[in-house]
Parts: C-alpha cells; structure tokens; sequence
C-alpha cells in the first residue's frame, strides 16, 4: 500500500523540484551517481589513451579497434560513450501537460545517455550496458551480455511517466484506497439550499490546491537464454511492471427532469483523483528442440496483477448524512455520504503452450501450435453500498452496507482459454507456395452465476431488483473464434507475383446478441516488380459478415445492430510501391482504401472509410549525408444513424438522427544528417507537423416530435483540431579524440482545440447549455491545452 | 458447445493423422528440404556444396575489404568462434556459396551467389537454413511476411547494420536494429518501409509508439509483434490481441463480475492500437464511439450541444467509468 503522503505527492501543489525529485527511482541514483564517479577516470584516460584517426565517435562511423585488434577479451575492447550536459526548459501556455505527457524533462544537469560496450573481432562475446536520465523520473537502461551460440542475459528498466494534467483542482485529499473532504464541507453544503450551492462551491475552488495527475510505470524485466546443446536451448523471463500514482475518475450519476419541450437533465458527479498502485508480475519459461527439420517448444507463463487499493471508499461532497431517493423513479440521485468504488480486482493467469514442426516431403512444412490458458479472480467484493439510509425494497434481514450479507464473497471468476493453430506450408514447385491454416481461440468463462437480491442504484440512493424486469445476474459471455485461411502464391516469372486467399472467420457467442457471425473473405495481392528498382504491391479484399439470430435483448432498441455483431461488407485496397530511383534515391509510398457498408436498414453504425495515402524520400547526397522526408494524408468517416428515445411510443420514428464523423491528418515531416569538416562536425535537424481535424455534423432526417426536441433535435459541433509541430536541431563537434561538445535545441508549439475541453473548470455550472443542472456536478479539470516548449541543451560527448 | 468441442476433436485428429502419414512417408523420401535454384541444405555445410570448393573468408577480404570488416564485427561475423555452429560456418562462404570458381575466374560474379537477382524465397532459405533451429524463426514458413513475398533481406542487412553504426549516438534509438542487423537505423523505420501509414502514429493526439526526449522510440514494433509469424493474427505474439495487450495492462484482464463483452472480445472494437486522432487511442470520439452499439436512450447527447455533461471532459465515462468490467456488486451498469 502507498502510504498517504504518496498520493499527496501526486496531488502536488506546485512543480517543484523537491517535489519531482520525490519520484526517482533508486536504480537510477545509483547509475547516475556511478557515471558521475567514473567521469574523472574517463576523462584521465583520455590522455593514456593512444591517439586515434580522429574519426567522429558519432553516427556514421566507428572507431576502429585495431589498437587493441589482437586481443579478443571483452575487458581489452571496452568503448565507452557518455553524454553529459545541462539543459533549459522554458514551457508556456494555459495547460501545457502534454509537453510531458509521457516523459518528464529535467531542468540543469542530465545525463542524456551513455553507452558501455564491447564487442571485440574474433570472439563470440559482447557486453553492452545503454541508459539515459539517469536519476531522473523518467530513465532507461538496458543491460546485455552474452556468447554467441552459448547464452545471452538481458536487463532492462524503463521508468516512464504518465502526465494527465498539472492545473487540475480538487476538494478531496488522502489516500490508501480512502479520500475525504472536511465534514464541515459537507455539513456546509448539505444544508445549503440549492440556489445557493453554486457560490458556496465556487468560493471552495477559489482556495482548492493546484494540483499534478500523474502516474509512472516502471517496467524492470530479466531475460535469460541459454544454447544447452545445439539443438536445444532455455529461455527464462521475469518481468515486473509497477504503475502508480493517480489517475482521473468519474463517478456520476443523473437525474431526469421533464420540460413541456422534452427531458433536460441534473447531472451529479464527482469526479476524482484515483490512488493507483498496481504490480504487475510475469514469469515466463519456455524450452525448445529444434532440428533442422523437425523441432518443438514448450511455453510457461505465469502473470499475476496485484491491486494495491482494490476499492477507492469516497466522501460525497454534498453530503454529511446518507439518504434514500424519494422514489423508484429518476429522482433525487446521489444521495450517499459516502461511497464505495470497485478498482480493478486482482487477477492470474496461467500459460502452457506447445508447438511443433515438422518438414515434410515437396519442401512441405506443417506446424501445430496448442495452448491453454486459465485466469483466476477473486478479489474481496465491496458491498453493494455505504449508504445506510437505502430501505424500500431491500430484501428482510440484508444488510447492504456489509460485504458478509452478499451472495458470494469474491467472484471465484474462472476463464479458461484454449487455442489451437494448424499450419501447412508448402512450396512442391519453385514458382508455387500454398499455405493452409486453421486457428482457433475458445473463450470459456466457468465463473458460476451468482443471482444478486438487487443493488444500489440512482447513484446509490435506491435499491433496484431488477432492470426492465432482468433479474440482477451475471452472465457467462463465453466466445470463440474459428479461422481458416488458404492462399496460393505463384510466381510467375521474376516480375510479377499474384497471390490468392481465402478466408472464413467464425465467431459464436453467448449472452450477445448474435449467436453466430460469419465471414468469407476473397483476396488477391500482385506484386510487380518490372525492374528491380521497382516494387509495386497491389492488393484488394472483399469480405461479406452474416449474423445469425440477431436478439436485441430487452435493454436495447429493436433496430440497433451492434457493429461488432452486425452484417458488414468490406472492401479493402492498398498499394505499395518503392522505387530506388538511383543507389541513393529512393521514393515509397502507399494508397489505401477501405469501406465497410452496414445495413442501413438498422440502427448504429451504418458505415465506415477509410483512405489514406504516403510518400517517402530517401536521398543520400553523399555518403556521410541523407536528407529523407515523408508525408501522408489519411481521412476516416464514422456514419451513425440513431434515434432518441421518447416517452410514447418509445421510439418515435421522427426522432431520429443520423450523426457524421470524419477526420482529417496530414503528416509531414523532413530531415537531414550530415557529418562535415572530416567528419568531425555532426548536424542533425528534423521537423515534424502533424495536423488533425475532426468535424461532426448531426441531421434530423424528420421532424422531432414536440416534446423530444431538447434530446433529439440536432446540433452543429465545432471542429476539433489539433496541431504539433516539433523543431529538433542537434550539433556537435568533436574537438578531441575522445571528447567533443554539442548543442541541442528543441522547439514544439502544440495546439489543441477541442470542444469537449475548451469550456471545463472544476466546477463547470456556468458553462453547461441552458435546463441542464449541474449544481452537483464536480470535474478536476484534468486537461491539457496548447503549449509552446523551448528546450535547450549543452552537452559535453567523452568516448574512449 | 458441445458440436464445437466435437469439432474441435476432429480437426485434432485429422491433422494428427495426415501429420504422421506424410511423416512415414518422408522416411521413404530421399531428400528432405527441396533445394531452391538449385542450392542445396544439406552435406554438413551451411552453404552446401563440395567442401574442397571453399577458399575461407580471408581470400574474400582481399577483394571485398569493407565489407570484411563492417561484417567481422557482427553476429554472422563471429559465428565461426561459436561454439554451436564453428563446425558448419564457412564465413562468407556460408551465404555465399563455394568460392573458389569464382576466384579462379578472376571475380566472375555469376559463379557466386549474389542475392541481389534472386527470388525471395531463394534468399529466405538460405537464412532459414540455419535460422529454422532458433526458436524465433521457426514459424517463419506460412507465415504472413512469407507469404506476401518478402525475404529476410527486405528488413536485415547482414554485412553491417545502419542501426551499428548509429549506436552509440543513440543508443536506444538503435537498439533493435543494432542487435537484429536490421535495414534501417532503428525498428519501427524498418517496418515503416511497407507499413509507412503506421509511422504518422508517432506524432497523434493519442500514441503508443512513444519516444523519449532524445527522440528515440520507447515502443517498438516487436514489443507486440513477431515479424517472423506468429500464432497470432496480425503476426501479434500472442494468440490474441487481447492477450497482447493484457501483458501490459492486466488491470483490464478480469474477469470481472460485469463484463463489458466488446472490451472482453477485442480491443481493437475501441481502440486502434498505434495511435488515434482521439484520447485514450480511442477509433472514434466518445459519445460518437459509445453510440455505435448503444442508443442514446434517455441520455442527452445529440441535443445535449458540445458543452453538455455528457458531451464535455470524458463524456459517458464520466460516469460510466469501468467500460472494461466492474467488479462491483451494483456495478451492472458499468459505474463503480
């Protein structure tokens, strides 16, 4: 468990450097504090060290070995490259988080990266040892020796953050799976009337901390292999993924209020900042026998997911005493004083896998590959509520508030997986290949149904027995999935190539909506290769899904088809083409095309296109110099078609509405590195732009009826946009043999325009459409806008 | 699913079958492993041929110099000194073939083998020969790049590697390709050769393809791929995407009391895996996305205008929050 100052690290005040340095992780002390040892013998050696050709230790060339050429020991052939230097970071903008969304940048000293290796002529051993920031929050090393043939050992951590948002603001503080606000807060709010509820929130933000919503993943794993005999090898890996900190969570519920011209909406939620402390754990072994041509191998993986907080026990803000909603209906929701949240449970899974080949006769290979697979969960259920005050309903003699009074303690959750893949490949005739396959994947969920009494819902404020008359039971939503694919190449001289597949995919499920889908896929691929500059690959799929017994079930509309389950015909184009206009020019580039056509009969989904195009270049002047540049244009359009549902009859017909998505990216990017003045000058500059447009438009194909037209009448959107642009220019120069300076300077303006975030602050009343209450409706305001990042560099390189 | 069970016993069987017959017919067959164009795998040798035609790598390095000593200091440049293959290894004879006619006739090219004219299955074989025994290349026949037409060569360099050279630049951005011998100075470059829609990914609103401060991936391809083939669809390593990801966040592994059933069959149902124009890697904007498969019911989303609660910060998951699955007793509708 995170102690409670932990969390609170997390919810900082300020960006301090105290504060960030909070989260370094020991290894990386360590590393950072070993390099730093090891500069001034580095650096000492630098004398001892015999002259060399004055070759850059950048990229493009290594530096030769011959001086110490006719030893073969590692230690002889140590190379070491350090970068060091200090950097300035100058970040402005409303909310620049994304800036750092997924690495933190320090300011003044860094170890920007080092390299340790050697890899001597002659010998069938190497050693490497690569890291970068170390002691900073956001680190990596990798640690790699080995034999070839004989045994290869690798380390590796990976320390990365993940920024939600500096600026947020919350009510609440704690941690260890509890948070609260002060109960003279809530006793406050609870006895104010509601027309006053928004200035006596609004002061309580008015003084509410800055804070940072954060989280960071460390990844630590070990790989061993070993050569046992030629012909059979061990691997062993461990891999340990932590993640924590805290990330956002919504809590809400709504209530609906009638108007003469249809529902408007109160809306409650507490959205709040959620400890995370996870730990990943994987184990995997794995032996194989493999002769030339038969083998097989053997697979273990045993993963284990440990939840540090389980359930996350909140204060209601506007609550200081528990109460029942005043009746079954949509009405007074929301009314706990204290709530309780299921995190992700703890969970395990269990691997065995085989799988074997064998060569067969008229260059025929056939392969088979089985496993099985067993998840485990049983984590402690929560209760169904913390709100005492819930009575109508609630079955004689339960207690809802205790765990003890539910059906089953823990969901015993038990889903095995078994899968199986067959493979033959062969290729009887030089100009033929044929491949057939059979693979499949069987889900089968064995977690028992528990039958639940109710539950607490309208936000915990009223106990429920059913839904629309469903009783309150789990389902087992077991699946499968069966696929054969069949393909033919022929060859048929050097410049061309067609290929033929074929393809059924074939999925049952249970407690969906379809049984049983479908699908027979066609499709053909020619590569043409006219000269062999030239590389054309054309290819295009016709796929056509059919459901079987479609069930809307009771909860949904009649008319929807989901799309994971509905018929669906698919048409899929793409061209690849790469020309080597000369040894140093080469262009490539790609058109795709892709539609998928629903019935339009239904609702839901009703179509999907995609297109897109690339182009590449390749230009290598000389050999110490390439410039490359690439650009790529892609569009995407979702086409919904829905309905609003109405009082009577339920689903009007005139209230429906058809909703468009499509998105716009254009990527362009360019660069060029060069080596100059003998190589002993190195230029590196690249530019990125990446712009993305998102536009949604809604239409009414009818006429909404009178008294639906506050939720089905169609509205215009605003485009979203967001724009990156990325500047990085890094020179250096190598004034000696073993040390050299470099400047690195790095420009990123980034600018986001996104309706759904424009208009939030932590307590969003004012900005909400006019009917909509959200009196009780509390954001953190965890965001991230526009930026413009300046980030400047001087680095000293040592290399010996 | 008992019919499925008894299919799945069948198909079992059948293959088992046709396997060992086919295996017991190979015993009667002469050669196994149909030479391509001629090259044959067999005779002790890499290479194969008559092993008096060989003439060693140093007598190669007379004529092909930088190519000798960008290769010395690579894997196949040191096969010879290892223990599992110094037997087999011909140095560049291994690839290359017998050389001695070729340096009789002064250089004659024909009397090598180069792989620049070559199908590309002539030059996949001539890596699988001794690739097929390491336990990440076994699957490569019948897989997707195989089938497709591609050869080892269109990703690996195998005198020297661009990524080798570049290491100790950038150590992280060449990694992969410093110790794979890959085409391109790192992973992700490589395979953006074909897949070059993949690389716009880097720069999206959403990613997973991050990068460090110095600019080099964090993510690479291989992370959830096996370019070599896989059991997996999507040359994925494992037998689902699912799973895949599940490697990574096992907090959305369950199984929980109230599945979601898209998110427990697919990811990729909402989210696109390398990087979207939308939060959270999402396909398409929430409520947009949500809407797909779910009515709006009494929700007040198309009239709701852009800054309605359920359009604005995370839409339905602000309250809808556990769209993987709850574990919550009275989480049935995916909220706590």
């Amino acid at each position: 468990m995170i102690p409670h100052w932990a969390l609170l690290g997390f919810i900082e005040v300020s960006m301090s450097k105290h504060i960030r340095n909070k989260f370094n992780c020991g290894i990386g002390r360590l590393l950072g504090l070993t390099a730093i040892l090891f500069l001034p013998t580095l650096v000492g050696a630098q004398e001892a060290a015999p002259a060399g050709n004055g070759l850059p230790t950048g990229a493009g060339q290594e530096k030769p070995q011959d001086d110490k050429a006719e030893s073969k020991k590692l230690v002889d052939n140590f190379r070491f490259n350090f970068e060091l230097g200090g950097q300035l970071v100058d970040v402005s903008g409303e909310r620049p988080s994304k800036f750092e969304e997924f690495g933190r940048i320090r300011e003044g000293f860094t170890v920007r990266r080092f390299r340790i290796a050697s890899n001597p002529s002659g010998s069938p051993d190497f050693f490497r040892v690569i890291g970068r920031g170390a002691g900073e929050i956001d680190q990596q090393y990798f640690v790699d020796v080995g034999r070839y043939g004989t045994f290869r050992t690798t380390f590796q951590y990976d320390g990365m953050p993940h920024l939600f948002s500096e600026g947020a603001r919350t009510l609440y503080t704690g941690g260890n799976g509890v948070i609260t606000v002060p109960d003279s807060v809530r006793t406050t709010l609870q006895n104010t009337p509601d027309a006053s509820i928004p200035a006596v929130v609004q002061g309580l933000y008015d003084t509410a901390p800055s804070i940072r919503i954060q989280t960071k993943r460390h990844t630590t794993s070990f790989d061993q292999t070993v050569q046992l005999t030629k012909d059979w090898s061990l691997r062993f890996n461990w891999m340990r993924i932590q993640r924590n900190g805290a990330a956002p969570l919504g809590i809400g519920s709504y209530e609906r209020i009638g108007t003469s011209s249809g529902d408007t909406f109160r809306v409650h939620s507490l959205e709040v900042p959620n400890e995370v402390d996870f730990v990943t754990d994987q184990v995997t072994f794995g032996t194989s026998f493999l002769r030339r041509n038969w083998g097989i191998s053997f697979d273990y993986i045993y993963s284990n997911f440990k939840n540090g907080n389980p359930s996350l026990t909140f204060d209601n803000v506007f609550r200081i005493t528990d109460l029942q909603a005043t009746s079954s209906g949509n009405f007074d929701r929301q009314k706990f004083a204290r709530g309780i949240f299921a995190n992700a449970p703890g969970n395990s899974s269990q691997s065995f896998a085989i799988s074997a080949f064998v060569d067969l006769p008229y260059n025929t290979r056939a392969a088979a590959a089985l496993g099985w697979s067993f998840g485990r969960q049983d984590e402690q259920f929560v209760p169904y509520t913390l709100n005492s005050a819930i009575v109508t309903g609630v079955p004689a003699g339960l207690n809802i508030t205790s765990a003890s009074s539910l059906p089953k303690q823990n969901l015993d959750g038990q889903v095995d997986v078994f899968t199986q893949e067959y493979v033959i490949a062969s290729s009887p005739w030089k100009a033929w290949s044929f491949n057939a396959r059979f693979r499949r994947y069987d889900n089968q969920v064995k977690t028992e149904e528990i039958l639940f009494p109710g539950y607490a819902g309208y936000g915990e404020s009223y106990w429920r027995s059913n839904i629309s008359g469903v009783l309150i039971a789990n389902d087992q939503k077991s699946f499968n999935k069966s696929n054969v694919i069949t393909e033919a190449a022929w060859d048929i001289n050097k410049a061309f190539r067609v290929k033929f597949e074929y393809e059924w995919e074939g999925w049952e499920r249970h407690h969906r909506q379809a049984e049983r889908t479908n699908e027979h896929s066609f499709s053909t691929q020619v590569t043409f290769k006219p000269v062999s500059q030239f590389t054309n690959r054309v290819s295009y799929k016709y796929s056509d899904k059919k459901p079987e017994n479609y069930y809307s079930g009771l909860l949904e509309y009649s008319g929807l088809r989901m799309f994971d389950q509905a018929g669906r015909k698919r048409n899929d184009f793409d061209w690849q083409w790469q020309w080597a206009i000369q040894p140093k020019v080469g262009l490539s580039g790609t058109v795709g095309y892709l539609d998928d056509d629903y019935d339009e009969n239904f609702f839901g989904l009703v179509k999907y296109t995609q297109w897109y195009g690339t182009v590449d270049l390749m230009y290598m002047p000389k050999d110490n110099m390439t410039v490359y540049a690439t650009y790529s244009h892609e569009k995407y359009k979702n086409s919904l078609k829905t309905i609003a549902k109405s009082g009577s009859p339920t689903w009007s017909l005139n209230n429906a509405w058809n909703r468009d998505e499509r998105d716009i990216l254009d990527n362009f990017g360019v660069g060029v590195t060069t080596y100059a003045m003998k190589d002993k000058l190195l230029l590196d500059l690249n530019y990125v732009y990446s712009n993305a447009n998102t536009r949604t438009t809604t239409v009414n194909p009818g006429v909404p009826n009178a008294n639906t037209v506050l939720s089905a009448t169609a509205h215009p959107f605003p485009d979203v946009k967001s724009r990156l642009q990325e500047f990085d220019s890094d020179v250096s120069y190598q004034f000696g043999t073993n040390w050299g300076l470099g400047v690195r300077y790095k420009y990123q303006p980034y600018t986001l325009d996104d309706f759904a975030l424009n208009s939030l602050s932590p307590y969003p009343i004012n900005d909400l459409p006019a009917g909509q209450d959200g009196r009780r409706f509390l954001l953190l305001d965890s965001r991230y806008s526009s930026h413009k990042a300046h980030l400047f560099t001087v680095y000293i390189r040592i290399d010996r | 699913m008992a019919s499925t069970n008894k299919l799945k016993m069948v198909l079992l069987a059948l293959f088992s079958l046709a396997v060992f017959g086919w295996a017991i017919s190979s015993t009667l067959s002469p050669a196994l492993g149909v030479s391509v164009e001629g090259e044959s795998a067999t005779l002790g040798t890499i290479a194969g041929g008559n092993l008096d035609d060989y003439v060693g790598s140093e007598t190669c390095k007379a004529c092909h110099e930088d190519q000798f000593k960008n290769f010395a200091n690579t894997v196949h440049g040191k096969v010879a000194e290892t223990k599992r293959w110094k037997d087999q290894a011909q140095g560049c004879e291994s690839c290359h073939g017998p050389g001695k006619e070729h340096v009789d006739r002064a250089g004659d090219k024909t009397k090598i083998i180069t792989f620049k004219n070559r199908s590309a299955k002539a030059n996949s074989q001539t890596c699988i020969a001794c690739h097929s025994q390491t336990s990440t290349h076994a699957t490569w026949r019948g897989s997707k790049h195989e089938s497709a037409g591609l050869s080892c060569l269109d990703c690996h360099s195998v005198h020297h590697s661009p990524g080798a050279k570049a290491s100790e630049f950038a150590p992280f951005a060449n990694l992969e390709a410093e110790t794979k011998l890959l085409k391109k100075r790192t992973e992700n470059e490589t395979c953006y050769q074909c897949h070059s829609d993949v690389r716009k990914s880097e720069y999206q609103r959403s990613t997973h393809l991050f990068k460090n401060e110095n600019r080099e991936s964090k993510m690479t391809c291989s992370a959830c791929h096996d370019a070599h083939g896989s059991v997996g669809e999507k040359l994925l390593k494992t037998a689902s995407l699912n799973d895949t990801c599940y490697t990574c966040h096992a907090e959305k592994r369950g199984p929980f009391l109230w599945e979601h059933a898209p998110a427990r069959e697919n990811c990729a149902n909402c989210h696109k895996s390398h990087g979207s124009n939308h939060a959270s890697l999402l396909k398409a904007r929430a409520p947009m996305l949500c809407q797909s498969c779910h009515m709006q019911g009494r929700h007040q989303t198309v009239a709701g205008k852009p800054n309605s609660a359920f359009m604005n910060n995370r839409n339905c998951l602000n309250c809808h929050a556990q769209v993987h699955g709850s574990n919550h007793p009275s989480g049935i509708n995916l909220q706590r």
